[in-house]
């Protein structure tokens, strides 16, 4: 196949076209061979029957002729002169003659002209013989006569018979030789055809096939270069051998790879960009983050882990979490968060876990948080682990600090404390009334001086987180009513009165510390009756809001001014007041807050002055 | 002069065990005074009082190892003791409640319950 045709601009369609009639030449080819050989067979048998075969019958009809001309001068000879038997001789020559003549029209071999030109030299020979004889007859020669048929005409006819059989020889022969020459002609015919075809035939099926290969192969070499491609291989491109329809198909494929392989960079470039971005960040991120997939193998740590756990990121990547790090609160901080699906983290320092690094313990609040993909899969965990070492020593030094600090308060407090008490219950002496009057505002202040103390302490170990809440599920109006017990002196005193409408609704239990509550309550009442002039009125009353509890504690007071509404739940706030002699420190609200807020509700004044406050908070209503 | 029980009182703040002194002999208690948590582990063995005045923070040995120290001997196995701490050490109280002690008095207290505890221990 020439090469030069394949890659020509020819179109698919005249390639398909010229296939098909390359097929249709060797049919041609096969038909034509066929035909001549029809001819041919044609021919050696218009040999046989036109040209020989005339001759030949007309040499047998000469003969013949002949024959009857022979009898007739025999009987000639016998009879007298019969006019029937020279009837019979003239006729046959008439015959004779005709007959040679047809013999001359269909002179076509060798000889035959010449066997011809004898035949009538002896035929004219035997005639002027038979004249004689005639002649001879006819004078009644009878002895001569018979000498003269016998030696001459006999002799002349069978010269001439002998040069008609010669005649008949050549063209007998030559039919012979024709017949031989067409079953020759025919058998060859068959073969040469019978070859011809089958050439033409494994010329046709090689043609095809080779017409077929060069249309097919480029379309398979296209298809499976595509299918690599569309497999994701898209460096390959498609050799472009032929610039036919296909050509342009594979032409065009190539420009498609191009761009997606342009776009395909440019997607990873960005992802890749991204991927730095991202890996940069957490490897920044100063405390140690452990990313693991759903099966708990690592996917990738920062350095902050590498260095803690002396492990190198590309050395465990792959590897199943626990067989590098073998530390059971990681690993079920990742199976909760994985399990629940919701990010988990411990917030106490108490729930802060421990590792030994170089001899120095070092404390860790865990926080695990699920990855999941669009679908909402699990696709991993990530656990960060917030470096608390500093925040527990800190806190620790607080602690020894609020913890040594109310020693050397509670100390010297204990001794003055007891001296005032002795001396003014009289141990060591009856005081007199001024020296009672002055031990009185010892005992007072030191009293003061210890609620400070207390309740700084509270403070600051509610605000470190270490106090511990026990809650349980009560009754609030328990609660009201526990907390309210000792104040019902200091209502008296100051005449005012008090209504509980808690009694009357049904509330359901609430989950709280009770202590705590309690202590809400006492502090808030307290106030109220320290702030509420005599004669006034305290409310108490609760409703139920969703999962809460609505409390509210409303006095007939003085009133808070509005820029102080917030500012009394901060420290050491208290409203000046100049009448009051105040024995808190401004503490006690900022400790309600933080027990309120401990429990997750919400404590708020509303007030006005001259008319009263109103104390609302929220507390949890117990599940179930 | 009789003397109601013989009190131990094992207490380093010179103010205190004064006043604490002052109180309990008003009362009628006889006071003997250690300063320090070896002396008061000598006293207990040596003087038998009939209850121990511990507090907490004492140097040379703290309070709670004077405590597992008296369980351990035999002679001091049976004293009981009040223990004074200031609230700062709530949770360390709740580590000295591990050791069988029949009291404590929060710091600052007045004479009425310090005698009054008193009393209550040694069914006065």
């Amino acid at each position: 196949m020439n090469i030069r045709f394949l890659q020509s601009k020819i179109s698919l369609r005249w390639k398909i076209l010229f296939g098909y009639l390359v097929i249709a030449g060797f049919l041609l080819v096969t038909g034509g061979w066929a035909i001549y050989n029809f001819i041919r067979l044609n021919q050696a048998i218009k040999d046989i029957m036109v040209a020989s075969y005339r001759s030949v019958v007309a040499s047998q009809k000469m003969i013949e002729a002949l024959e009857q001309q022979d009898s007739a001068a025999s009987l000639l000879l016998l009879a007298d002169a019969d006019s029937d038997n020279i009837n019979r001789f003239l006729t046959n020559q008439q015959e004779f003659s005709k007959w040679y003549t047809i013999a001359e029209g269909n002179v076509t071999f060798k000889g035959e002209s010449e066997t011809l030109h004898r035949i009538k030299r002896d035929y004219s020979l035997y005639l002027i013989d038979f004249q004689r004889l005639q002649w001879m007859a006819f004078r009644d020669n009878s002895g001569k006569v018979n000498d003269f048929y016998l030696n001459r005409l006999l002799p002349q006819f069978a010269k001439t018979k002998q040069a008609c059989y010669g005649l008949l020889n050549i063209n007998q022969s030559h039919m012979v030789r024709a017949d031989n020459r067409a079953k020759s002609d025919a058998q060859e015919a068959i073969f040469s055809t019978t070859l011809v075809s089958i050439l033409a035939l494994l010329l046709a099926l090689l043609f095809g096939y080779r017409i077929s290969a060069v249309i097919i192969t480029p379309t398979l070499k296209l298809t499976k270069q595509a299918k690599r491609i569309g497999e994701g291989c898209l460096d390959e491109t498609i050799e472009v051998e032929t610039k036919d329809e296909i050509g342009r198909l594979a032409e065009e494929f190539n420009r498609m790879t191009l761009r997606l392989r342009e776009f395909d960079k440019h997607n990873i470039e960005k992802l890749i960009a991204e991927r730095r971005r991202a890996n940069a960040i957490v490897r920044s991120i100063p405390d140690p983050l452990i990313v693991v997939d759903a099966d708990y193998r690592i996917i990738a740590i920062n350095s902050s882990a590498e260095k803690l756990f002396a492990i190198k990121e590309k050395q465990v990547k792959g590897i199943h979490i626990l067989e590098v790090i073998n530390n059971e609160a990681i690993f079920n901080a990742l199976k909760e968060s994985a399990g629940t699906h919701l990010p988990v983290k411990a917030t106490t320092m108490d729930s802060a876990m421990t590792l030994t690094v170089n001899n120095v313990i070092r404390y860790y609040l865990l926080e695990s948080t699920p990855v999941d993909d669009k679908e909402g899969n699990l696709i991993g965990m990530v656990v960060f682990m917030g470096d608390v070492t500093q925040l527990m020593e800190i806190d620790r030094i607080k602690s020894d600090f609020v913890s040594t600090a109310s020693h050397e308060f509670r100390t010297p407090l204990t001794s003055i404390t007891l001296s005032a008490g002795l001396l003014l219950d009289g141990t060591v002496g009856i005081p007199n009334e001024k020296q009672a009057q002055l031990l009185e505002v010892i005992q007072e202040d030191c009293n003061r001086l210890n609620n400070l103390v207390s309740e700084l302490l509270d403070l600051s170990r509610m605000e470190s987180g270490k106090i511990v809440m026990r809650k349980e599920d009560v009754s609030l109006v328990n609660i009201i009513d526990a907390s309210l017990k000792p104040l019902w002196i200091q209502l008296d005193d100051g005449q005012i009165t008090l209504e509980n409408k808690t009694h009357s609704k049904a509330l359901p239990m609430v989950r709280v510390d009770i202590s705590r509550i309690a202590w809400v309550f006492s502090n808030i009442v307290s106030n109220a009756i320290r702030y509420t002039p005599e004669g006034g009125c305290i409310v108490i009353d609760a409703d139920v809001k969703d999962a809460w509890i609505l409390v509210s504690v409303k006095d007939t007071g003085i009133g808070i001014p509005k820029e102080y509404q917030t500012k009394i739940f901060d420290k050491f706030v208290q409203i000046k007041n100049n009448d009051q002699y105040t024995s808190g420190a401004g503490l006690g609200l900022a400790i309600v807050r933080d027990i309120i807020k401990a429990h997750g509700g919400k404590i708020w004044v509303e007030s006005q002055l001259g008319e009263g406050s109103t104390f609302w908070f929220t507390i949890p209503v117990a599940e179930n | 002069m009789k003397f109601k029980a013989k009190i131990l009182l094992i207490e380093d703040n010179k103010n205190i065990s004064l006043v604490e002194k002052i109180c309990l002999e008003a009362n009628e208690f006889e006071v003997v005074l250690a300063e320090d948590g070896i002396r008061g582990l000598e006293m207990a063995i040596n003087e038998r009082p009939d209850l121990i005045l511990l507090d907490i923070i004492i140097p040379k040995m703290n309070g709670y190892l004077v405590l597992e120290a008296l369980q351990n001997h035999n002679a001091g196995y049976n004293i009981p003791v009040l223990v004074t701490s200031a609230k700062a050490q709530v949770d360390d109280l709740k580590h000295a409640l591990d050791y069988k002690i029949q009291g404590y008095l929060v710091k600052p207290f007045t004479s009425q319950q310090l005698l009054a505890k008193i009393h209550d221990i040694l069914k006065l």
